[in-house]
């Protein structure tokens, strides 16, 4: 007999959570299956931990505009994981870059963000920036949020999560979706909502009886590293933007600044429609990893050698020698982008509704403020 | 050679960049990248090599990305694509710009004439204190470059001496002082052997000299900068407007003695003829002296609008592996 349930989500980041407290507030069922043993040990943990403001968007002022709106509410509800106290530096690189000082001075008026413009010279060597401004942008600490989520969830009945999860199968039947896991166990709901990122098109290919529109995404295997920031750099994030550069910014409130680089933080990159990689070999059998099902790449023992060489001589080519840091770790986590999103750099939230009665929702985000487009689709 | 055996067992720690000038050399390639990989593998740690795609339209960018994912490199492979022809002197500022490491290596074409040692000689002057260091073929030039090496030499306005060069090696410290001198660099030997650091050649024996001396790929387009570096770096025009001004004001003086021991001669020679030749020649010496004004003008003016950025850019692409 399967278990019945208002609602299973699949995935528990931030949205799956959110999902599933959002849901159980209003007095649904709701199972959480998650595939690592915790919540929170992918992208929702392994990324800048950036709160988007929009800045990230000079070529794209409706996602600046949208994510300048989130921003504040997002503020207002988390503000507990969050830091605010540091100097956000946005520069535009004097070569390579797709935007100069002039144009990401009227793209932040017109997207009426904060944009007061700082000396080049306080924070860059000579020749390397035409434009430095301090910004309104923070940075959130998904531990925190973790703990916050299993703090309320727990002490909600209507809300179950079960971790170590692998999903045999999603089969469509009447009203119901029925979900199988490799242990026996089923469960049944009207409503799936398949919040696993990097693995959706994964989870999307597990459903039987439903048309199968795949998200068009490529995949990237990105390093992030932490690093411990020297005094002056400690409450000072920079980020070289819209080009081949990197950024360094306070990692939540762990007292660590990650470190990235656009060109050396995605390591491999595969443009299938689910992630094919050469370091997969040899790791389907244990259950690990294969073009079915992601393993988790920050436990993985095939992760590539740290880009950390790269990624530290780039920004020091940029940055002030006062500016200094020290390497901690890395964290591997696999992202989807997009294929839309690259000539206009937006980077929109796709939410795809795949079936009706019984629903199949399917949600794509790489920006952890839009979370709340997920509330249109979970009320009814 | 001891030294060099002892760095060569302990990689060197710096980290390099490799900034390769690529334009319609399919055949080459693969052989460069066979020779010189293995040994920037086997000497340093850490390095990345900046592919610079000048507008390539036969198959080079297929043979590198196929390269590096037969291969597996390890080593990061970025490729600048050009937007459209803008030749060897751009297209290396843009891929300099982009370059990260502590030390760049330029290659300025891939034909391999060198054993691969010649790579770390340069390495070794350029710690041994230099900020540029080149390798030159001691092999034969072509006529023309002969030429015009003796010429610019014999006129250019800075101390430095330039001569035909392989490849070349310049530390991040040289990258800053050639940025802080200005933002266009026009001719990159030129600005190198003048930007007040200690430079240094290594002169290696060609292995086929024919290679380079063969390959025609780029040389009208190497004698268009030829002679606008001499309008950039030489005085040639103004010496030789200053020059024509000198003959002609000796004309003049000429004339005007003529014209002197004419009067007091009394010979007669028609009316009016004395006064008109007088005009004419101090007329046109002027005409020289204004000329010359107007020249030393011009190449000032030269210089303020070449200091803006010169070259175009449509795209950096990671060479991505699977």
């Amino acid at each position: 007999m399967a278990q019945q349930y208002d609602k299973i989500i699949i995935g528990a980041g931030l949205y799956g959570l959110y999902g599933a407290a959002f849901c159980g507030e209003r007095g649904q069922h709701v199972l959480v299956l998650e595939y690592d043993d915790a919540p929170f040990k992918r992208a929702t943990y392994i990324n800048q931990a950036r709160v988007h403001m929009g800045y990230h968007y000079p070529r794209s002022l409706t996602t600046a505009v949208k994510s300048a709106g989130y921003f504040r509410r997002f503020v207002e509800d988390f503000g507990f994981c969050i830091h605010d106290k540091f100097d956000q530096v946005y520069a535009t690189s004097e070569k390579f870059s797709w935007t100069n000082a002039v144009q990401f001075r009227d793209f932040c008026k017109a997207a009426q963000i904060r944009c007061e413009e700082a000396p080049v010279s306080k924070y860059f060597k000579p020749g390397m920036c035409d434009g430095a401004f301090l910004t309104e942008e923070y940075t959130y600490d998904a531990m925190l949020l973790r703990d916050y989520y299993l703090d309320k969830l727990g002490g909600n009945k209507n809300v179950q999560m079960k971790f170590g999860v692998r999903i045999k199968r999603i089969v469509k039947q009447g009203q119901q979706y029925w979900v199988e896991t490799e242990r026996g166990e089923s469960f049944e709901a009207p409503f799936v909502l398949n919040a696993t990122y990097a693995s959706v098109n994964q989870v999307i290919n597990q459903v039987e009886g439903m048309e199968k529109n795949l998200f068009k995404i490529k995949y990237e295997l990105c390093e992030i590293i932490l690093c411990k920031p020297s005094e002056k750099l400690r409450d000072i994030g920079i980020t070289v933007m819209d080009g081949p550069f990197f950024s360094i910014m306070p990692f939540g409130k762990t007292g660590l600044h990650s470190l990235t680089a656009v060109t050396f933080t995605p390591h491999v990159t595969s443009y299938e429609e689910t992630p094919v990689f050469s370091c997969q070999a040899g790791l389907e059998k244990e259950g690990g990893c294969s073009m079915a099902q992601l393993g988790n790449c920050n436990e993985c023992a095939h992760k590539p050698d740290s880009a950390w060489p790269y990624m530290s001589h780039l920004a020091d080519k940029y940055l002030k020698p006062e500016y200094a840091y020290t390497y901690e770790q890395s964290l591997y986590s696999m992202k989807p982008i997009l294929k839309s999103s690259e000539v206009d750099d937006s980077r929109p939230t796709a939410i795809a509704l795949m079936s009706s009665n019984p629903t199949f929702v399917s949600v794509l985000s790489g920006k952890i403020n839009t979370v709340y487009d997920l509330d249109e689709f979970l009320d009814d | 050679m001891d030294r060099k055996m002892e760095k060569a067992a302990k990689k060197e720690k710096k980290f390099i960049s490799l900034v390769v000038y690529l334009h319609n050399t399919e055949s080459y390639l693969k052989y460069f990248l066979d020779t010189v990989i293995p040994f920037y593998d086997s000497h340093f740690e850490q390095f990345e090599i900046v592919c610079v795609d000048d507008a390539c339209q036969d198959g080079t960018v297929d043979v590198l990305k196929q390269y590096v994912e037969e291969h597996k490199l390890k080593t990061m492979v970025n490729i600048v694509h050009m937007s459209f022809f803008q030749g060897l002197e751009s297209s290396m500022n843009a891929g300099r710009d982009i370059a990260i490491g502590d030390f760049i290596y330029e290659f300025d074409d891939i034909f391999v004439d060198y054993e691969p040692e010649v790579i770390w000689e340069v390495y070794d002057r350029l710690i041994a204190g230099n900020d540029i260091v080149a390798a030159s073929s001691k092999g034969k030039l072509r006529f023309t470059s002969r030429m015009f090496y003796s010429l610019y030499n014999k006129t250019s306005r800075g101390n430095g001496k330039i001569g035909p060069e392989t490849f070349r090696i310049i530390s991040r410290r040289a990258v800053n002082r050639i940025k802080s001198m200005g933002q266009y660099i026009p001719y990159r030997k030129a600005v190198y052997a003048n930007c007040g650091l200690k430079t240094d050649t290594v002169a290696y024996e060609s292995k086929n000299n024919r290679v380079r001396l063969d390959n025609k790929i780029v040389a009208s387009e190497r004698t268009t900068l030829a002679l606008d570096s001499f309008i950039y770096f030489t005085n040639v025009l103004e010496r030789a407007s200053a020059v024509i001004s000198g003959l002609f004001l000796l004309f003049t003086v000429g004339m005007g003695v003529y014209i002197v021991f004419d009067t007091f001669n009394q010979t007669k020679p028609v009316e009016g003829w004395l006064s008109t030749m007088g005009f004419l020649a101090l007329g046109f010496f002027g005409v020289f002296a204004l000329l010359t004004i107007i020249l030393k003008y011009l190449s000032v003016m030269l210089n303020l609008i070449f200091k803006q950025q010169r070259y175009l850019v449509s795209d950096v692409e990671k060479v991505v592996k699977g």
